[in-house]
């Protein structure tokens, strides 16, 4: 009888599902697993210097590419580490497959060394966890977790392997699942009649509708419908919203395209949804940041959600018709039923409001550039050209730089736009890019992040250096928690408490890493340094410098309507 | 007053139960009541009643529903609440068959010198153990919770 580990089942197994790279941190309890893993060279290891960068990495990969990510950890600190990286992939529904050592069975319970109830931690940021107790279970544990991470809305997944599990001893073709009953969850709740039936009421409503908008989110990145989408708005002639994590499913520069909505959304997007007398929802979970005080979104417009997930109908918007079902399905029976439009009343009026974020902000003449200071608006604008202009993955990290990225991206390619836009967790940004730059090896990668968040994970540009990974990236430091800083400024009377961050010379981090870096902060020095970033194979760093108390604008205050928006700093109050 | 019920067929794992009530805590869902039994072979039945509920009654059963663990999600319909039964088992002072009214007796299934069991409708029970404890007869009482009858029941959702 030939055997086979525990470990080697699992590698097999990961292999099967068609796992390629597995971004981890070795350790005690996955020390079998990794043993295994010298022998599957189709699997690529990449070492993160701490499992939140693992995490993150396998996000960021799984969000270029739309194949699931894999993590791995061992058991303890090393799961535990895992933590802010699964909830950032549960709350923007990335598929992840988590896989963490566990102490040996007999362990378990007796706070053993490194011993953690990692499945009970992370419950409420895992679609599911399991845990393995016997070794037969591995590939189907396995090949399940994948799917699940794929079904419906997508989510990270947990797959917790005691050494013991993963050492053990089994007859190679035995493959059994003790389990006594597979279920079939998290499909849609609505039959292919009901959604047949809500459909043909969306199609009377759009046909209706005077003042219609589309408000998009993800869903529509992972659901690959970004170009039923382009149809359905040009077919309908329907203004295009796009949310932080939908920016990259409508190209910014299409005449239909409105812009971000929410906190710090244009004025055309946010006026446009307070005026509309239909809302389409696509793929889009009417996130507060977007709708802003919910019983004041839209009082106009009926509302429909197209969502996958059930669970997020009437979260927190009321839904007048709800389609559940994936955006492939339901866009699809959706086109046949619409028909050409004229909104030219409707269009006069959103063209009243602004789609600039920044509408005062001209550019400089031709054969001109500025002088001066470097702001950070300015500075992140030219990165976005850049990103526009070289067919670019960009990846921000979180707090201003993020909105302003968000606000002056340019076209680009659906599943190239990465941000933490749910937790809203700060320090993704280098390792999110780093994952994205191994699924997307020919495509530029941009990673933008402020000088506080990038403090929280720049142990990994190791890794990016090992990896050889030419990662573009951009430090926005301006000696602040820049967004809460914001805050403080607008809404505490300046008590800057807490929110002042120094940092080290990042140049001289940049060297000691090996990495080409540069220092600017001047205007004048952005262009030139920009296009000598780009001249480089490996990695860059440019440290940008920038004038220290700019602020995001416009804003919606913190339980305000999308229309009670300031644009001027001096209009903003508590 | 909502009395929304779902009786939830729940695969007995490593954390199912954990992964139901702290998605119920996390949705801040309104548990006023949980009872669970055996159904079959490694099926938990878990009855859960909710007080007031500001969520609407389907997006509560669509999130019970998303957890992988869960295999089916029902609401009872009428037969079965006219259906259901609880078990109480009554610790008492010495053997009071004989003194007890038809409020009681009706319900009692068996009975021991100082204990008693009672099955029947949730109801009778509560009216069963109010006399009871009127009368100060009781020293201790476990109940088992609702149970339903197996579905076909299935949640209109």
């Amino acid at each position: 009888m030939a055997t086979i580990t525990g470990a080697d089942l699992a590698c097999r197994a990961l292999s099967r599902e068609g796992a390629q790279v597995l971004f981890g941190h070795p350790g005690g309890a996955i020390l079998p697993f990794y043993d295994a893993l010298y022998n599957y060279s189709a699997l690529r290891h990449v070492l993160c210097r701490h499992e939140q960068g693992a995490a993150h990495a396998a996000d960021g990969y799984a969000r270029a590419t739309g194949r699931t990510g894999v993590c791995v950890a061992t058991s303890g600190p090393g799961a535990t580490n895992l933590v802010t990286g699964l909830a950032a992939a549960f709350m923007d529904g990335v598929p992840v497959v988590a896989v963490t050592g566990q102490v040996a069975r007999p362990g378990i319970g007796t706070f053993a060394f490194q011993e953690t109830d990692i499945l009970g931690v992370t419950i409420p940021v895992t679609k599911h966890g399991f845990l393995v107790q016997e070794v037969s279970d591995i590939p189907e544990v396995l090949s399940e977790a994948f799917r699940l991470a794929v079904s419906g809305r997508p989510g990270p997944v947990l797959v917790d392997i005691p050494k013991d599990v993963q050492a053990a001893l089994v007859d190679e073709k035995t493959s059994s699942l003790s389990r006594t009953r597979r279920p079939v969850p998290m499909e849609p709740l609505q039959s292919t009649q009901e959604i047949e039936a809500a459909i043909q009421q969306v199609a009377k409503l759009l046909s209706e509708a005077e003042r219609p908008v589309l408000l998009v989110g993800r869903g529509v990145i992972s659901s690959g419908t970004a170009g039923k989408l382009s149809y359905l708005a040009e077919r309908n002639d329907l203004p295009v919203i796009t949310s932080l994590l939908g920016l990259d499913a409508f190209p910014a520069s299409d005449p239909r395209a409105l812009g971000m909505p929410g906190m710090h959304g244009t004025e055309r997007a946010n006026y446009s949804l307070q005026d509309a007398d239909l809302v389409l929802g696509l793929g889009v979970r009417f996130d507060d940041r977007v709708i802003g005080r919910p019983d004041g979104f839209a009082p106009n417009a009926r509302i429909v959600h197209f969502d996958i997930d059930a669970t997020a109908i009437e979260r927190t918007m009321r839904a007048d018709i709800a389609v559940v079902a994936d955006l492939a399905v339901s866009l699809k029976m959706l086109l046949p039923l619409v028909s050409k439009a004229d909104r030219t009343a409707w269009w006069e009026r959103i063209r009243e409001w602004n789609r600039e974020a920044d509408p005062t902000q001209e550019p400089p003449r031709a054969g001109y550039r500025r002088m001066g200071p470097l702001g950070a608006r300015e500075a992140i604008r030219s990165v976005a050209r850049k990103i526009s202009e070289s067919n670019a993955i960009a990846v921000s990290d979180v707090g201003q730089h993020q909105m302003w990225l968000a606000q002056e991206l340019g076209d680009v390619a659906p599943r190239s736009h990465l941000t933490s836009g749910g937790l809203g967790a700060m320090g993704y940004a280098l390792p999110a890019g780093l994952g994205a730059a191994i699924g997307q090896p020919d495509r530029p990668v941009w990673v933008v992040a402020g000088d506080g968040g990038f403090q929280m994970s720049l142990q990994e540009l190791a890794t990016v250096v090992q990896e050889g990974i030419p990662l573009r990236i951009v430090v926005i430091d301006n000696g602040y928690l820049g967004m809460v800083r914001q805050w403080q400024e607008r809404f505490y009377g300046k008590r800057y408490s807490g929110t002042q961050i120094s940092g080290p010379d990042l140049v001289a981090l940049g060297k000691a890493y090996g990495i080409p870096s540069w220092r600017i902060d001047r205007s004048e020095q952005l262009d030139s340094t920009l296009s000598l970033a780009t001249i480089e194979d490996g990695p860059v760093l440019i440290w940008m410098q920038v004038r220290q108390e700019e602020n995001v604008y416009p804003m919606v205050p913190s339980g305000a309507t999308l229309d009670e928006m300031v644009t001027e700093p001096e209009r903003v109050s508590g | 007053m909502s009395q929304l019920v779902l009786v939830a067929s729940l695969q007995d794992e490593t954390g199912a139960l954990e992964r139901l009530l702290g998605l119920l805590r996390r949705r801040v869902l309104p548990l006023e009541s949980l009872s669970l039994y055996q159904a079959e072979n490694n099926i938990l039945e878990v009855v859960l009643r909710f007080g007031d509920l500001d969520t609407p009654e389907d997006r509560v059963a669509a999130e019970v529903s998303s957890l992988y663990d869960v295999l089916s999600v029902r609401r009872p319909d009428q037969a079965s609440c006219d259906a259901t039964r609880e078990l109480a088992v009554v610790k008492t002072h010495g053997n009071l068959e004989p003194v007890l009214p038809e409020t009681v007796s009706d319900v009692l299934q068996r009975h021991s010198s100082d204990s008693m069991e009672l099955s029947g409708t949730p109801h009778a029970i509560d009216r069963a153990l109010a006399y009871l404890q009127e009368q100060g007869l009781i020293t201790g009482v476990s109940r088992s919770g609702e149970m339903f009858p197996p579905g076909p029941h299935e949640i209109d959702t």
